[in-house]
């Protein structure tokens, strides 16, 4: 239990810093972030701080203790905005080692939702009712 | 509620979800101009329509079938994200009152889903179809 326990909290916070450092440009819509999403991918201004916020709010369910169905959702979410900014990265025609630390991402968010499972069922909760 | 009274309420409103999505998502892939007008209306890039599209069709098959619990539940997480992305992306687009809330028709819809799978996964076994 403890080793599932450390391992979760290694990936889940991982995952939260990153999202934390991709999406507070986002939110505040500086100019770089505003260069990427609005003039590279074609999404318009209020998306920038609209899926910074998304993407902070998903993290922050991740990190508090409880709430199983909004985490659950919250997964997915994060999930869903990676296969979308792949996708987009693609149409685009982003470069493939331009787009591929998202992978890395991907695998870091799979890992904290593994143990994330591991750890309430060692813990004895179900899977939602 | 009777057995019965979920059973068939449950799979009325899934299955009329369910088509619908699929029918909205099969226009969003194929680029149906209506489509395309919703999406340069609010500033999204066509390719955005490929997105919405594939997610809407993947979504609806995830609801309609009940093997895969996670998947389902990962599906109304989406389609939920969906709708509220919907409303606020007409809200910021300076759309009327209207229009912004219209989302909120096939958002009530998918909770009334949701609740009464929810309601059905309690049912005993023998009383599923």
């Amino acid at each position: 239990m403890k080793k599932i326990n450390t391992l979760y909290w290694i990936f889940t916070g991982l995952y939260a810093i990153v999202i934390f450092l991709t999406a507070i440009p986002n939110v505040i819509a500086n100019a770089d972030s505003v260069n990427m999403i609005v003039k590279q991918m074609g999404y318009p201004a209020y998306f920038v701080p609209f899926i910074g916020v998304a993407k902070c709010l998903g993290a922050i369910v991740l990190v508090i203790p409880g709430y199983p169905r909004l985490k659950e959702w919250a997964y997915a979410g994060l999930a869903f905005d990676l296969v979308a900014a792949v996708y987009s990265f693609i149409s685009i025609g982003v470069p493939v080692l331009e787009w591929i630390p998202l992978l890395l991402f991907a695998v870091v968010l799979g890992c904290s939702y593994i143990f994330y499972h591991k750890r309430l069922r060692a813990g004895g909760a179900p899977f939602l009712k | 509620m009777k057995i019965k009274t979920t059973r068939v309420v449950y799979w009325v409103i899934t299955i009329l979800f369910a088509l619908l999505m699929l029918m909205d998502g099969f226009g969003g892939v194929t680029r149906q101009q209506a489509g395309v007008e919703v999406m340069q209306h609010l500033g999204y890039p066509i390719y955005a329509l490929s997105i919405f599209g594939i997610a809407k069709i993947l979504g609806a098959l995830a609801i309609v079938q009940n093997k895969f619990k996670t998947i389902k539940e990962w599906a109304y997480a989406g389609f939920t994200f969906n709708f509220i992305g919907a409303m606020l992306s007409r809200a910021y687009s300076g759309d009327q009152t209207s229009w912004i809330l219209f989302p909120l028709i096939p958002l009530a819809v998918l909770f009334l889903s949701y609740y009464f799978w929810k309601k059905y996964c309690a049912l005993p076994a023998a009383k599923k179809f």
